[in-house]
């Protein structure tokens, strides 16, 4: 309960910033100059206001709720859920932004890159354990092979 | 209209008619596995469409919509898990059933259930669409933005728990859909001077970053473990038809809520299910049979879910308003093949239309036949570890989106919205309501400022147009009723 307020709390703060970024990029555009036309950024900043009016709200929810908060629901939130795998999803972003970097710059060419991709994502999520080399090597290979084939060849797509 | 029908159906044979049955196919084995869902299967496929002809890449995408939601059936049957969110109350009394033994006879039940409801909305999608179609050319700017705003509303508060983080969630992604140049005047807005964002997001590459890169995130955050001792649908796949006959006014019941779920935009199965389950269960002469595995509650959740896949097309194919999540993809399909989805589209193009019509027909009925023929082998395809399954889902997001346009930045999108995505699940902020506001935003837009410029800035016309002032007056009630509701139930308690 509580560790969902606090996030709430950071999540509100992080969206008003935003709100505020946004309304001062949105004084940046141009009037309109079609004949009684609202304008382009009317819209956006009526949605900027509701966002930032919506966030304080939540932010008043969350006040609301921490003070009715009892010692009762502290002991429900240490048996919410299972423990995150925070370090493995932090070092399969890393591989996902890295591999796109990689396609982005195109110093690797496509089928070595996911390859590598595949290979080092199948190692990431069973733990790195030797034996399973050869299996993840294998279907990373295979899933490269059948990618190309399916994309480029069959429904002639450009590969990054 | 008939005669329509029939000549597309005939039309179907051939090259569309493989493809509903590989989008069937591979439907259910997504909706099969949790974790995969039938919003990213549809994403990921939809780049392959590119160059295919309008009524092919629907048939594909339909059918891959029927097939998951059905496919969901089978995970929460054998492991008590729902593949999809749809099936939620499946697992209430399938998964008692298969433990007391009777697997496959859950199974059959659910999916003789499921073709049932897909059939009930099947012909509420044939029967209503043209109605509200020509009721829906009446309508002008007003009318169009009112609706839109009435969808907006009624996504933020049915699609989560809490009305301001839909709402939220729903601003959010119109603010994203502003981004770039302005529809009306072509100026750039909200783009912080960078050059790529002047065309705005692709939309979808924030689909496919959604629905399969933060879905896929989650799931390494928070891995699923399968138990595969569960997997044996043991027993006889037959049943008598007398037994499922009992049960009749149950399935039709809860077709027809699945179906009128479906039709309000962003709600999806999972509501149709619960509402249809827990309908049937107050309805009941023995409601404590419910969740020890009977019968009732299978046929209920079942065909509430698949009913709602018929039910969602109605407001996508005659006002361009996407009942459920994936809806928002086949929008993204049809203006992919420059088609605007809307109350025109039976005008001018009636072979799409009936070609959705034709595609959730035949779907409904491959799904039956692939389902109760090979029970037993997607069991097995649960069981397939999501080690290998995670990087080549990751690899085909990235070619898929690299494809539409040839372009890396619309891959650092569906990277960003993935992130954004798993953030959202985190805080709880729900994603329907994030990707019907992007998608409809452009609608809102236009036609409020449309409208402006027609009524030459009175607003007050949005009030003095019947169609337009209800609309708004319903926007309006789903707005207040968290403050509403809790006022009707205590009167409502006292009087009782």
């Amino acid at each position: 309960m509580q560790n969902s307020i606090r996030s709430e709390l950071i999540l509100s703060g992080a969206l008003i910033i935003i709100g505020v970024l946004l309304f001062i990029e949105a004084e940046k555009a141009p009037v309109s100059w079609f004949p009684g036309d609202i304008g382009v950024t009317a819209v956006p900043k009526l949605m900027i206001t509701a966002l930032i009016v919506f966030s304080i709200v939540l932010i008043v929810e969350n006040i609301v709720k921490l003070r009715q908060q009892t010692s009762t629901s502290e002991r429900e939130d240490i048996e919410q859920k299972d423990k995150p795998q925070t370090l493995k999803l932090l070092l399969a972003a890393a591989y996902l932004f890295g591999y796109i970097v990689i396609l982005d710059l195109g110093i690797v060419p496509y089928y070595l890159s996911s390859f590598l991709f595949s290979f080092l994502f199948i190692q990431l999520l069973s733990q790195w354990q030797p034996k399973q080399m050869a299996i993840s090597a294998g279907i990373s290979l295979v899933s490269v092979v059948v990618i190309i084939l399916v994309f480029d060849k069959l429904f002639v797509v450009v590969l990054p | 209209m008939i005669e329509g029908l029939l000549n597309s159906f005939i039309a179907m044979a051939g090259m569309p008619l493989l493809l509903i049955f590989i989008g069937t196919f591979i439907g259910i084995i997504f909706g099969a596995i949790p974790g995969l869902s039938g919003g990213m299967l549809v994403a990921l496929s939809l780049p392959l469409t590119f160059g295919w002809s309008p009524i092919n890449a629907i048939a594909l995408l339909v059918g891959q919509y029927v097939g998951s939601i059905s496919g969901g059936l089978i995970s929460a049957t054998l492991l008590n898990i729902p593949g999809t969110a749809s099936s939620i109350m499946t697992t209430m009394d399938a998964t008692p059933m298969a433990r007391k033994g009777n697997a496959a006879r859950a199974l059959t039940i659910g999916i003789w259930a499921s073709f049932g409801g897909g059939m009930v909305s099947w012909l509420a999608l044939v029967s209503i669409s043209p109605v509200l179609s020509s009721w829906a050319l009446k309508f002008g700017p007003w009318e169009f933005f009112s609706l839109v705003l009435v969808s907006l509303m009624l996504i933020a508060s049915l699609g989560g728990d809490s009305l301001v983080k839909g709402l939220i969630a729903a601003v959010l992604g119109m603010l994203a859909g502003s981004v770039g140049w302005d529809s009306i005047t072509g100026q750039e807005r909200l783009d912080f001077g960078f050059e790529r964002m002047q065309s705005g997001f692709d939309m979808l590459a924030v689909l496919v970053g959604v629905f399969a890169v933060g879905q896929l995130f989650y799931e390494i955050l928070y891995p699923k473990t399968i138990d595969t001792h569960d997997l044996n649908p043991a027993g006889k796949v037959s049943m008598r038809m007398k037994e499922f006959i009992k049960h009749w006014a149950g399935l039709l019941r809860s077709s027809v809520i699945g179906t009128i779920v479906g039709i309000l935009p962003g709600v999806g199965g999972s509501i149709g299910s619960i509402v249809a389950y827990t309908t049937e269960k107050s309805l009941s002469k023995t409601p404590e049979k419910y969740g020890t595995g009977y019968e009732g509650g299978i046929v209920a959740s079942e065909s509430a879910n698949n009913a709602t896949v018929g039910g969602a097309l109605i407001p996508l194919i005659t006002m361009g308003i996407p009942g459920s999540i994936v809806d928002v993809i086949l929008i993204a399909a049809l203006t992919l093949h420059n088609l605007t989805p809307g109350p025109l589209l039976f005008e001018n193009e009636p072979d799409i239309v009936y070609g959705f019509m034709n595609s959730m027909l035949l779907g409904n009925i491959i799904m039956l036949v692939i389902m109760l023929l090979g029970i037993r082998y997607f069991a097995k395809i649960i069981a397939v570890p999501k080690t290998y399954l995670t990087p080549i889902l990751l690899l085909v997001c990235v070619v898929g989106t690299y494809a539409v346009n040839n372009s890396m930045f619309d891959v650092w999108v569906m990277f960003g919205f993935g992130l954004l995505a798993l953030v959202f699940r985190l805080v709880g902020l729900p994603a329907a309501p994030f990707v019907i506001g992007l998608v409809l935003t452009p609608i809102a837009e236009e036609n409020l400022r449309l409208a402006v410029i027609l009524s030459e800035g009175d607003y007050w016309t949005f009030l003095t147009r019947p169609i337009s002032a209800t609309f708004l007056f319903v926007a309006l009630l789903v707005a207040f009723k968290p403050i509403i509701g809790p006022i009707i139930s205590r009167k409502l308690n006292k009087q009782s």
